[in-house]
């Protein structure tokens, strides 16, 4: 009994005070591949041996079977196919290739729990099509870092399946209010707990040894625009992931998120009705393209893009 | 789930779950004062690390004492003082770990033992001299004995500089009972458990159960002994997601 009280006390401590070390000391935080860490220490370098990183992409085979197939997607719009790695390199740069290598390795790591409020699909789905409107929105904002865009929304999230499996009795009620309530999950959090997942999220990503500014913008993605203004990210791709954040899940319906996500895209990026569309196709067609890759099985026509897109047209008319 | 339903009655209806308890509440509440939570959020940090290290080790001190005068043990001695700094100003660094603490000063009985006794064999006729009093013998000794503790701490990896004043303190000969011995191990093995509970309770670091795990202790700047730790400015943006 005073054990059972003693591990209880210290569970409350942990989870009140966002004790990231205590809530996921247990947890087993799959290790990244010995290649992707190899990767990530030359990738951290002042100076990173271009030729290693190349090399150490091209020894993951599955990963860069990935890579190469986002890479020949409408995502980039090449004229020819890519066929390796070095060739990828060569045609889009270090920075690109390495940012989805990233994202493929986390994805990989993050584990698959069988808790009965997780959706696979539905989480895999919706970090994907968020992951697409950022990059989609970083291309006009600041082309340069749009496969960093891409790769921080696509692991965003990353600490919510860890904390669904080991924290459920402190989690399920926080995710059926954000199921009841239609508010956001990190404001829920943020009642609940006083700190939300991206902030976990960050710490996870800090853990794998990722680099640090993609650990600031997983841990900013959910904020609002004044904090980014704050923190001098207000010329980053933090107020792309803002935006595609808002994106509503597809466990969600939710009219109104979708109303706030495409008010929010025409307001910050002044894109116009027919502009955000197209954006949204491109956002759509990506998706098919390359849903496959992220273990997810035959899908239709998703629904948030749907909700999304009958909000447009209604500002249209 | 039925253990949460013993801990209701719920003290927010609009919050279910665990943290809708009144346990968590008030676990909340406490958990907030805690040097490692109140850290990172504050302005001044550096008030709240003086306060601490001012309640803890007045605190260590006096239970320290306490215990000597009720027991009437001898468990008062100089070098106690530095360790308790060390202990509560920088818990995080290796040289708070208890594995350090322990071996450090045991390294440094045994090393002003080993010179008290070369000492008083290479010069009996001055064996019976006081305490404190220099001497030819004395210089040897005194210096004998800084050399070798430090060389122990050196070699087993346990840097903890108060352990050179126990050394001093046994070559300088006031400390010649084994009465005294035991109640210095015992002192020092009281002071690691203080701050085990002082450092994990009050404080809320996680301070080494033996070995200090730099990985860990990394991030807990003047806490950890890292007085000129520079970081860029992704670094320090990065350590300021953890914090809400």
């Amino acid at each position: 009994m005073p054990i059972k009280l003693f591990t209880r006390i210290r569970r409350h401590a942990a989870i009140s005070t966002g004790n990231f070390e205590s809530l996921f000391r247990k947890i087993r935080i799959s290790p990244l591949p010995i290649a992707i860490s190899k990767l990530l220490e030359e990738i951290n370098k002042p100076e990173p041996d271009l030729e290693q990183i190349g090399r150490l992409i091209g020894a993951l085979p599955e990963i860069s079977t990935q890579v190469l197939k986002t890479v020949n997607s409408s995502l980039f719009q090449l004229r020819s196919p890519v066929l390796s790695i070095q060739h990828a390199v060569s045609l889009l740069g270090l920075d690109h290739i390495r940012s989805i290598t990233l994202s493929f390795a986390a994805v990989k790591a993050v584990p698959r729990p069988k808790d009965a409020l997780f959706d696979h699909q539905a989480f895999w789905s919706d970090s994907l099509l968020r992951a697409l409107t950022a990059r989609n929105f970083a291309r006009s904002y600041c082309p340069e870092h749009c496969d960093d865009a891409f790769t921080a929304m696509l692991i965003a999230d990353v600490a919510l399946p860890m904390l669904l499996n080991n924290w459920s009795e402190y989690y399920h009620p926080v995710v059926r209010e954000w199921i009841s309530s239609g508010e956001r999950l990190s404001t829920i959090e943020g009642k609940h707990f006083g700190w939300h997942h991206a902030q976990a999220g960050a710490w996870i990503l800090q853990r794998w040894n990722f680099p640090e500014q993609l650990i600031c913008f997983v841990g900013v993605h959910n904020s609002n625009p004044k904090l980014v203004t704050e923190l001098e990210l207000e010329h980053t791709i933090a107020l792309p992931l803002m935006i595609a954040s808002m994106l509503p899940s597809s466990l969600l319906r939710s009219d109104t998120r979708a109303q706030v996500f495409v008010d929010a895209a025409m307001n910050y990026f002044s894109l116009a009705s027919d502009g955000l569309a197209a954006l949204m196709r491109n956002v759509e067609e990506g998706f098919f393209e390359i849903h496959e890759l992220m273990g997810l099985c035959q899908v239709g026509e998703q629904p948030v893009l749907k909700a999304v897109n009958a909000v447009i047209t209604e500002k249209d008319m | 789930m039925k253990n949460n339903q013993k801990e209701t009655p719920c003290v927010n209806a609009a919050v279910s779950g665990p943290q809708g308890t009144r346990l968590f509440h008030l676990i909340r509440f406490f958990s907030r004062l805690q040097l490692r939570y109140l850290l990172p959020r504050l302005r001044h940090p550096q008030r709240i690390v003086r306060l601490f290290v001012f309640v803890e080790g007045t605190l260590a001190l006096a239970v320290l004492s306490a215990a000597a005068y009720y027991t009437c043990f001898p468990l008062l001695f100089p070098p106690l003082g530095p360790s308790a700094f060390i202990l509560f100003r920088m818990p995080m660094s290796a040289a708070a770990a208890p594995r350090t603490i322990l071996l450090s000063h045991l390294w440094g009985l045994a090393a002003g033992f080993v010179a008290l006794f070369l000492g008083m064999f290479f010069f009996p006729h001055q064996a019976n001299v006081d305490p404190g009093v220099v001497s030819a013998s004395s210089i040897a000794v005194l210096s004998l004995a800084m050399g070798l503790s430090s060389l122990a701490m050196i070699w087993l990896e346990c840097n903890h500089p108060p352990a050179t004043a126990t050394a001093l303190i046994v070559a300088m000969g006031y400390i010649t009972s084994l009465i005294q011995v035991i109640g210095f191990i015992v002192a020092v093995v009281l002071l690691i458990t203080l701050a085990f509970l002082f450092n994990r309770i009050l404080g809320g670091l996680p301070y080494s159960y033996w070995r200090h795990d730099p990985d860990v202790s990394s991030h807990y700047g003047t806490l950890a002994g890292i007085t000129n730790h520079r970081q860029g400015y992704w670094q320090q943006l990065s350590r300021k997601m953890f914090h809400s």
